[in-house]
């Protein structure tokens, strides 16, 4: 379990540290390497990964043996069965992936302490190797013993230690094991003749380009980023200017996840169970929130009782499944602390969670949420108008008019609906207060509203006028600041000659 | 030394102190009809303030892989929540960021009101909110601000209602006569509010006139906010959300907030 830390700026003129290093860690066709070590058997067979155990399946990665039987990715299993009668097919379940990555993660944080997981690339790392060559003697030794460590795990890795992000990745996908770059016009050198088609480019685009005579990293440079932009699109010309140094993106380093624990003091020290579990619910409480916006769910807990004068004292309870249900946690502490003698009062408690990760969907289902009952809250509006009066239950309805006390009404609601409100918006106002009784202010917003306090700010007039046909209506209205800050809006009634209160903002 | 310290500033421990405190000046102020004036003011910005920087230090948010969220995306279910404020807040701008909140996770929402009350439906309807799926009851002044709270606890009862809003605000509250006595310190009709939003998962949220310096509604309230506007550039204001009391568990951050001015103000 990693998370995305601080943002280290790294490498890459123009906008990087001059000199910078930033080393490419590749684990070529990682899911097939995955395969492979759990079927060593196959490795001279031509060999595919599927998507799943169907004859339909695609293949989405395939070894040279495959691809020289004509086999290619995007292809079904059965179309590629035809092709090759020595075929060997497994899937590489998503979870696996995940934890060979962690574990490689793990193994590459000893050699530095800035790695990044490219999400984008499977079995790609990028690492910070600054400073280490003289822990290590130098880059290449550096360099050695991250492929060493990788090797003796039984993967096929490579390791590149250049200056640019983008041409070091190009580089590390036409090399095989390890090389150091001494200097950018070198890694210029060598990144610019490597084929796009090995750079996990769209093949569309690839064969595109690949029309015109573009089919190395170096011509596809050559040309200009605005063209590509018009011809290919905004996506190319972003690859277009990674490739060639005008924009860089610094190394995201990602870091273990902290435990979650929590520690509290039990003053005075008590012995009575019942006490302690009341403090280790409130505990678990605190935490739930965490775990929530973590997206876990606990799925165990470390609970450390530190006795008075005593050693402490060590329980481990686990959940049957990862749950967020706080009192069915309670309840099996509360069995475990029955059967449990301490030797002395406990004077301290601390709970660590064993957490694990789950989608937000299985969250609520989690935390037990349901559906709204939209017939319950139907028979709980007739309760209310039954109670209050048949026109308490209402619901606003815009209309269209010019003064704002005509622009909605009030209209009685008989049944509760379903929410749909509008997609986000970014442009929200904020709220006016509504005085629907209107009252004359004594005095006008020259200096000061009266009661309301004094006036230090102003916005408008903005004029109001029609009705001359039943009753003249000609308002000035003006947003006003007081000096306490409160902004009210109001008009000055032409044909009345008064100031009224029309709201506040709030 | 900074272990020592975290130990003894728990935030259980401080609000634990509080409700004690709360409760206290609640009951001397039940018969009293001034508002009651608790140690949660400054003092309370300050403690959680200094339990926020301890906690921080313990569990930094980065690693913890935590970011601030706007409040209406933390308000909890199943607590009570008052929003306060005088002058320069945003309570109002606040509940209705909660209604819109509320509306897009699927939640029915109730806002109750006296008759006449303060809500401008284009305001709403401009900020995103379903006026069609919004239920507003209105309850008859002369029944008391006690009757908002027992509508409230009738759509509760039912399940049905995600998020239920209580308006004690306004002018038109401040003229009601049994005021004081109806509704402030008074716990009982919180307590079941409480139990109901538990009992449901609902959110219910009470808005008040309270100052800064004064106590809150009363000692079940989880979650006193007070939300201000600041000015930040043309046509531009920031909210600013000041946690006034959290009994909820959760430490909350809440990210100020953008709003642009109503038409005409700038």
């Amino acid at each position: 379990m990693y998370t995305r830390s601080q943002r280290t700026k790294l490498s890459c003129p123009p906008g990087g540290r001059q000199g910078a290093r930033i080393s490419c860690v590749d684990l070529p066709a990682l899911p097939l390497q995955l395969l492979l070590s759990k079927h060593p058997g196959w490795r001279d067979a031509p060999i595919v990964v599927v998507q799943d155990e169907r004859p339909l399946a695609k293949i989405l990665w395939l070894n040279r043996e495959a691809r020289r039987a004509g086999i290619c990715r995007g292809m079904s299993f059965s179309q590629a069965q035809t092709l090759s009668a020595r075929l060997r097919a497994g899937v590489v379940q998503p979870e696996e992936l995940e934890k060979a990555v962690r574990e490689l993660f793990q193994l590459l944080l000893l050699h530095s302490p800035s790695v990044q997981v490219d999400s984008a690339c499977t079995g790609l790392f990028w690492l910070d190797p600054n400073g280490l060559e003289h822990l290590y003697g130098g880059y290449q030794q550096w360099a050695c013993q991250v492929h060493r460590a990788l090797t003796g795990r039984g993967y096929v890795a490579k390791v590149v230690v250049g200056f640019s992000r983008y041409l070091v990745f190009a580089i590390t996908r036409a090399i095989q094991g390890t090389l150091v770059l001494c200097d950018s016009r070198l890694e210029q050198r060598m990144a610019y003749p490597v084929r796009l088609d090995r750079l996990d480019l769209p093949p569309a685009f690839c064969a595109e380009l690949a029309c015109l005579g573009i089919d190395t990293l170096g011509r596809f440079l050559e040309l200009k980023s605005s063209q590509i932009r018009v011809r290919y699109g905004a996506q190319a010309a972003r690859l277009h200017e990674l490739a060639s140094g005008k924009v860089w993106t610094p190394l995201l380093p990602y870091s273990e996840r902290a435990p979650i624990k929590l520690e509290r003091e039990v003053d005075p020290p008590a012995g009575d169970q019942s006490r302690i579990l009341f403090t280790i619910k409130s505990m678990l409480q605190q935490l739930s929130g965490l775990l929530l916006e973590r997206c876990e769910a606990i799925a165990g807990l470390i609970i450390l009782f530190e006795l008075d004068h005593a050693p402490p004292h060590r329980e481990e309870i686990e959940t049957a499944a990862p749950t967020l249900d706080l009192l069915l946690i309670v309840d099996l502490i509360r069995l475990r602390l029955s059967a449990a003698a301490w030797a002395a009062p406990v004077e301290g408690v601390e709970i660590e969670l064993k957490s694990v990760r789950v989608e937000a969907r299985q969250l609520s289902l989690l935390k037990g949420k349901k559906q709204r009952d939209l017939d319950a809250a139907n028979r709980a509006l007739a309760r209310v108008k039954a109670a209050f009066g048949a026109d308490s239950v209402t619901r606003a309805r815009l209309r269209k008019a010019y003064l704002p006390e005509a622009s909605f009404a009030w209209e009685p609601l008989g049944r509760v609906h379903a929410p749909k409100p509008p997609p986000g918006s970014l442009d929200m106002p904020l709220v006016r207060r509504f005085c629907a009784e209107r009252e004359p202010l004594s005095a006008g917003p020259a200096v000061a509203l009266g009661p309301l306090g004094k006036m230090v700010r102003r916005f408008g007039p903005f004029r109001v006028a029609g009705g001359w046909w039943r009753r003249r209506v000609e308002r000035d209205y003006y947003f006003v600041e007081t000096e306490q800050g409160r902004i009210f809006w109001l008009y000055y009634d032409r044909p009345r000659r008064c100031w009224v209160v029309h709201g506040t903002v709030e | 030394m900074m272990h020592q310290v975290s130990k003894l500033i728990t935030p259980i421990t401080f609000t634990d102190k509080l409700q004690v405190s709360v409760q206290r000046s609640n009951k001397s102020a039940a018969h009293s009809p001034v508002k009651p004036s608790a140690p949660e003011g400054p003092v309370s910005v300050l403690r959680n303030e200094l339990a926020a920087v301890v906690a921080e230090q313990r569990y930094p948010r980065e690693q913890l892989g935590l970011q601030s969220r706007p409040l209406a995306e933390q308000i909890p279910p199943g607590r009570l929540v008052e929003l306060s404020g005088q002058g320069d807040s945003a309570r109002f701008t606040t509940a209705v960021s909660i209604v819109v909140q509320a509306q897009r996770e699927g939640e029915t929402a109730a806002w109750v009101q006296l008759r006449g009350g303060s809500l401008f439906p284009p305001d709403l309807d401009e900020s995103g909110v379903d006026l069609d799926s919004l239920v507003v009851v209105h309850i008859a002044p002369q029944a008391g601000l006690y009757a908002i709270a027992r509508a409230a606890e009738l759509l509760l009862r039912s399940g049905g209602f995600g998020l239920v809003v209580l308006d004690f605000s306004g002018p038109i509250t401040r003229g009601v006569e049994n005021f004081c006595s109806s509704v402030w310190g008074q716990t009982a009709w919180q307590g079941r509010l409480l139990a109901l939003a538990h009992e449901h998962q609902s959110r219910v949220v009470c808005l008040t006139d309270t100052p800064l310096g004064s106590a809150s509604l009363g000692p079940l309230i989880g979650l006193r906010i007070e939300s201000r506007r600041v000015r930040e550039a043309h046509g531009s204001f920031s909210l600013d959300h000041l946690i006034l009391k959290n009994k909820v568990g959760l430490r909350l951050q809440p990210a100020p907030e953008h709003r642009r001015a109503p038409w005409g103000l700038w």
